[in-house]
């Protein structure tokens, strides 16, 4: 019971560890009755990925069908107006409730969290393993929705027509439904590992950064899916039984479904960036080799997004038909949570500033995302604005200003977590040099696609429409060969990490020299994640050099 | 956080402040706090047998508010637990009063007259644009009105 | 940060020692109060959510209802107050019986706890009894959700939507005794075989808690459908 593993900086120093959680026990059947958080994270990641593939190859679809305006290629028509409609509906709900939402916090974070805190598994793993067959059902009914007929109502399904129209919506409703669970699970364990399950030593400030963020992300998940889940029931009855709450013709009010949906889905879109934001936290300390800059600011901005986020709602209901007093009242507040975020923002700058900072992958996306987030975050703060969202609402702008916080944001952070636990998680190191390449790739074709959509919805171009008039043929051109360019560098990125997983163990316990307790085990951890109990002795990010401070 | 327990078979699962009590003290608190509750729902029958117009809903809200809380701190033990579960009760009524305040401040600002029984008054102009101030309903003119016709 | 397995500051080492025998004490958890706090913790967050969940048919039920106030009057006089006062008594008295019986658990009485647990299963099932009964009355009147409601005496045309909330406010409702009916048959099981003592009680104390926001639930209920003008 005495073992005392060393802690700091190995590099080249490869210890044994034939006997890790991917290699015991063996077998199907141990994988899918595991109660270990780290099995279940690399299940969560492999099904998230493969939702992302499903959800990309629906973006290609949907920016080759808009290549010109008669929606050939090579002369051939495409695809339909209808189908078209339900091409970037899937798009939405397979990116945003199969992918990004439980993205980060169910695959890294549930692999990452307890190794943070110094704890052997997660609160609740029988409930860990429940939320994972909770996400396959869901899943599995939302593509057989996607099969036997399709949904065409957009992501958010807005009534009337989403409770009359002759789409697979029900079923896909109640996919979604049962995947909601999957996610409060998830919340309800991660809150609860972070209340009672920290290593002796750390309180509440010795936390890394990572897990103040999940918990943030966790608070909202309780808080507002079941939100999400009554609507989708009320609209599931609405369509079966015409129970006159949300159709007009009834005496409903179709406004109220937006103020029931947007009750949740606007705390959701944090819950997209927050783990995002969680790994940048993370990242940015080691590759800088300087501890964070004001790490309760960032710790009480979590919580302040996470709170200010219930009250911003209808912000996306402007021109809805909720009342001139509520616009105002909701604009005035959507304004606020740009606080917060604002200050994350600096305080990441001034961990940078006088950093030692090296351009490995994990920093490159991390960078991007300092930028892209910015640049999303800010076009928010227009479109908060009432008198300009008025004219740029439902347009291409709107895509623009969501796509850079939520891929330039989310998915670059979730990609530069995903290289930076990639040794720790299958104790071999990727290509380096392809890594970077990918990641420059990956930034300029996300650059290429989505910066032409905020020019064309300045200049009117709505979205979700399949016609547009000739004059933004040529963005709409230049958009979908960056979409090209995202897909040469993500499906590069695929490529070399796969490759890597033929290699040997070849990573140390600790790569890039970090603090936090997860690279106090070896690479990749073994099933009880510690030999023994660690105890915080320093803080998460305490790159001082010997001597000072 | 922990107790010394240097007895081995006492209870290492700290249970309010019932545990150390006899057990009758525990029963009778239960048992008193069942005659309140149900006393409190036979006043809350009686108030609903008179017309009070609005004070009725509020009347009756309040009642079941109290209950909801006798049987919070006292069946569900919020009493002598630690706060943070108290904390997270009362997160998720604050979380729902915000629905139903943002819900009910949009509503209830409306111009658009709240269509009573699924009917719009009769005169409602839908066609105007809703950064006027005027009220919807217009109500026609005096002047315009025709003459009655007498008859000579 | 160094790791140095020794028993930790402010943690009992007797009780942490007695840990290790604990059959009860899942392999993450360092002592038994530590199991106990998390899943209290965690039984009242999912609390919080089902809160949340029936929060949202209520803020429809109240939209609803400031809409069609006339509609929604004449409706709950259809409603039995009597079946509805006595459900109330019945919920609250079967509520007391499963305090009581986390109580006989947390005391070693085992047989107490099994008769607890019996009379609250009971009090569960007479619920559902008079629902059933309600049910049917509205069934034969035609009064039903939505699109099916036929009751012919109707003079302002939209008391179906007081009835589709009715059926789903009190059918979601229905669905979680159900479900509560099942997690105290698991703990009567459970509680025969002789799994709970005073150092391990805690599926009782969670069902407890559960079944006890099932009947806040209804506390509220009962006065918005049953009993407003």
């Amino acid at each position: 019971m005495a073992d005392v593993i060393s802690a700091p900086f190995q590099s080249g120093v490869a210890p044994v560890r034939q006997r890790n959680y991917l290699t015991e026990p063996k077998g199907i059947k141990s994988w899918l009755t595991t109660l270990d958080h780290k099995r279940i994270g690399i299940m969560y990641l492999v099904s998230v990925m493969v939702a992302f593939l499903v959800g990309g190859v629906f973006a290609l679809l949907i920016r080759l069908t808009l290549l010109n305006p008669a929606h050939t290629v090579f002369g051939h028509k495409l695809i339909d107006a209808q189908t078209y409609n339900e091409v970037f509906t899937i798009h939405g709900v397979v990116m945003v409730f199969l992918f990004i939402i439980p993205s980060i916090p169910a695959s890294l974070g549930n692999f990452v969290l307890p190794l943070l805190l110094g704890a052997k598994d997660v609160a609740f793993p029988r409930l860990n393993l429940a939320s994972l067959y909770l996400y396959w059902t869901g899943g599995i009914m939302a593509v057989t929705a996607i099969v036997t007929g399709g949904v065409d109502t957009g992501w958010t399904f807005y009534t009337p027509y989403s409770t009359s129209t002759n789409t697979a919506v029900s079923l896909m409703a109640m996919g979604i439904f049962v995947a909601g669970f999957s996610s409060i699970f998830t919340g309800i364990n991660f809150i609860a590992t972070m209340h009672k399950l920290r290593a002796p030593g750390m309180g509440w400030f010795d936390m890394p950064l990572f897990c103040w963020s999940m918990y943030a992300t966790s608070l909202m998940q309780v808080l507002a899916t079941p939100v999400l889940a009554i609507t989708l029931l009320l609209m599931v009855v609405e369509r079966v039984f015409r129970i006159g709450i949300f159709d007009a013709s009834l005496g409903g009010d179709p406004v109220l479904f937006q103020h029931f949906f947007w009750f949740y889905s606007h705390p959701a879109v944090y819950i997209m960036i927050l783990p995002g934001m969680a790994c940048i936290s993370e990242i940015i300390p080691v590759f800088s080799r300087k501890t964070i800059f004001g790490y309760r600011m960032v710790a009480f901005s979590s919580l302040g997004i996470a709170l200010i986020s219930f009250l911003v709602w209808g912000h996306h209901m402007f021109v809805s038909g909720q009342s001139q007093t509520a616009t105002v009242v909701f604009s005035f507040l959507t304004m606020l949570v740009a606080i917060p975020t604002a200050i994350k923002i600096w305080n990441w700058l001034a961990t940078l500033f006088h950093g030692s900072i090296s351009l490995e992958t994990p920093m490159i996306y991390a960078l991007s995302f300092l930028l892209l987030f910015t640049i999303g975050g800010l076009t928010g703060v227009y479109l908060a604005a009432l008198s300009i969202d008025v004219h740029l609402t439902d347009t291409y702008f709107v895509v623009a200003h969501f796509h850079y916080v939520m891929m330039g944001g989310s998915v670059m952070a979730f990609l530069g977590a995903l290289h930076y636990w990639w040794p720790k998680m299958t104790g071999r190191m990727y290509n380096e040099r392809l890594g970077q390449i990918a990641a420059v790739i990956v930034f300029v074709g996300f650059n290429a696609t989505f910066f032409p959509q905020f020019v064309m919805g300045g200049q009117g171009m709505p979205r979700r429409y399949y016609n547009y008039l000739p004059q933004f043929e040529p963005m709409h051109a230049f958009s979908t060969v960056g979409s090209w360019i995202i897909a040469a560098g993500l499906f590069l990125t695929l490529g070399y990490l796969l490759a890597s997983l033929r290699k040997p163990y070849d990573a140390p316990s600790n790569p890039w020299g970090g603090k936090t307790m997860e690279w106090l085990t070896q690479s990749p951890p073994v099933t009880e994640n510690f030999e023994g109990q660690p105890i915080a002795t320093h803080g998460p990010y305490d790159f001082f050099p010997v001597g000072t401070h | 956080m922990s107790h010394n327990h240097s007895n081995l078979d006492a209870p290492t699962q700290p249970e309010a402040a019932e545990l150390t009590e006899s057990h009758g003290n525990a029963g009778r608190k239960y048992v008193f706090t069942l005659v309140a509750l149900l006393i409190l729902t036979g006043i809350t029958v009686l108030v609903a047998q008179f017309d009070l117009g609005e004070a009725n809903v509020a009347a009756a809200v309040l009642i079941a508010t109290i209950k909801a809380s006798i049987v919070a701190l006292i069946f569900m033990h919020l009493l002598h637990d630690k706060p943070m579960n108290a904390v997270i009760l009362c997160t998720a009524f604050t979380m729902l009063g915000l629905l139903f305040l943002f819900s009910f401040m949009d509503s209830s600002t409306r111009i658009t007259p709240m269509p009573m029984n699924g009917m719009a008054p009769a005169g409602t102009d839908f066609n105007r644009s809703p950064t006027q101030t005027e009220p919807y309903l217009k109500v026609p003119p005096k002047e315009k009105q025709a003459p009655i016709a007498t008859p000579r | 940060m160094s790791s140095i397995t020794t028993p930790v500051e402010g943690q009992d080492p007797e009780a942490v020692a007695h840990a290790h025998h604990d059959p009860n004490l899942r392999h993450h958890f360092a002592t038994a109060e530590q199991q106990f706090d998390t899943v209290k913790i965690g039984i009242w967050l999912f609390l919080a959510t089902e809160i949340l969940m029936f929060g949202g048919l209520f803020a429809g039920f109240a939209y609803m209802q400031n809409r069609f106030p006339e509609a929604f009057f004449l409706g709950h006089k259809h409603l039995q107050q009597g079946l509805g006062t006595l459900n109330t008594v019945v919920l609250l008295i079967s509520s007391f019986t499963m305090v009581m019986a986390v109580h006989k658990a947390a005391t070693n009485k085992r047989k107490q706890l099994i008769v607890y647990l019996c009379i609250t299963i009971f009090c569960a099932f007479v619920f559902l009894g008079v629902k059933y009964i309600e049910y049917s009355t509205h069934y034969y009147e035609c009064m039903l959700p939505g699109k099916y409601y036929c009751n012919p005496e109707d003079p302002t045309g939209h008391q179906f939507i007081f009835f589709s909330f009715y059926f789903m406010m009190t059918g979601l409702h229905g669905i979680h005794i159900l479900l509560g009916i099942v997690a105290l048959s698991w703990l009567l099981r459970r509680a025969i075989r002789g799994d709970f003592s005073s150092s391990y009680y805690n599926p009782v104390d969670a069902v407890g808690l559960y079944w006890h926001l099932v009947d806040i639930i209804w506390i509220y209920l009962f006065p918005l459908l049953y009993l407003i003008r």
